[in-house]
């Protein structure tokens, strides 16, 4: 029988998509990108908004990016139309991206040192909460359109997300939108959150939001 | 059981690089608020470390509570999850002193 003996060790354990996720975030930070995951319920306008976000930073800063969705290319074509480097993933029968995802995805994906990767995720504010994906941070997305109160919620997406935009203000006349309330309930539950509230339309609120997207780019 | 693959990974690279034949015991602390469910882990744990040097090891978990602390009124309690609500304040934001914990402890080599 051999000696047994114990050994100390105080080792956390990292699950496998953990480690992935890691992975992916030493790599980005090795090429100097910036990674944001852009996380909302279906329909907020996060597309519209990265098509207006790439058009208007052109020669600002370069973007690549991330699609996710479980079916179709349509968000990639919109994406390729602005010339910015695209690659869409199809989720199929998973309601998120996950590290694994990106990992891959970013073989086939040109990155520009300096500049961003846009990751938007499936549109669900319940599971891409709990998949860190390699990203600097989580942005989440909200529309006028949508109740006041999904901070409480879906807290969890709120705890997590960095930056919350409000969206399509422009359409601020036609609904009953509480804009103080949601930003009440979204800094309860996150005191630290930074808010902007844009029109992608409109052009309004975007230059707050491109030069908060920027500095975050600088202290990278 | 990708975390129970995660542990049997930490455990069979530590034990290797110490030069031991096989794991016979090892310890883990998982917190209440990990995101972690114990009994999965317990479940998983012998399929994960077949074929290892840790197969046919004993997983000892040690469970390791929720405590928070309000950063408003100062209370300490039990949360219910990691989206902490004081319980005598309702503040959010309350800072968790424990519960987070998933790691590998020790284990037991010959």
């Amino acid at each position: 029988m051999n000696e047994r003996r114990v050994v100390e060790m105080r080792e956390r354990v990292l699950s496998k998509i953990d480690q992935i996720a890691a992975g992916v975030r030493a790599a980005l930070a090795a090429q100097g990108v910036t990674a944001l995951n852009f996380t909302s319920s279906p329909g907020s306008g996060k597309t519209t908004l990265l098509v207006r976000t790439i058009s208007d930073l052109k020669g600002r800063a370069p973007i690549s990016v991330l699609e996710g969705d479980q079916e179709t290319d349509h968000d990639a074509k919109r994406i390729a139309a602005t010339g910015a480097p695209v690659l869409q993933i199809n989720t199929l029968s998973s309601c998120h991206l996950d590290a694994a995802m990106v990992e891959s995805g970013l073989r086939g994906l040109a990155l520009s040192p300096g500049g961003f990767l846009f990751i938007e995720n499936v549109g669900n504010l319940v599971c891409p909460a709990s998949y860190d994906l390699g990203e600097a941070m989580k942005v989440v997305m909200l529309s006028v359109t949508e109740g006041a109160d999904k901070p409480a919620k879906y807290p969890k997406m709120f705890r997590v997300a960095r930056v919350m935009v409000i969206t399509k203000t422009d359409l601020l006349p036609h609904v009953e939108f509480d804009m103080a309330e949601c930003v009440r309930f979204a800094r309860a539950i996150n005191p630290q959150l930074a808010v902007f509230a844009v029109s992608a339309k409109t052009g309004e609120g975007l230059d707050e939001w491109y030069g908060h997207l920027l500095s975050l780019r600088d202290r990278a | 059981m990708s975390v129970a693959a995660g542990i049997v990974e930490i455990v069979e690279r530590e034990a290797k690089a110490k030069g031991a034949g096989r794991v016979t015991r090892v310890t883990v602390d998982i917190g209440a608020l990990a995101g972690v469910d114990a009994g999965a882990v317990e479940f998983c744990y012998g399929a994960a470390a077949g074929g290892t040097l840790a197969e046919g090891s004993v997983l000892i978990v040690n469970r390791i509570a929720g405590l928070a602390r309000c950063g408003e009124c100062g209370e300490e309690f039990v949360p219910r999850d990691p989206l902490v609500v004081c319980p005598r304040c309702q503040a959010f934001g309350a800072r968790i002193l424990s519960g987070e914990e998933l790691a590998v402890r020790e284990m037991e080599v010959e």
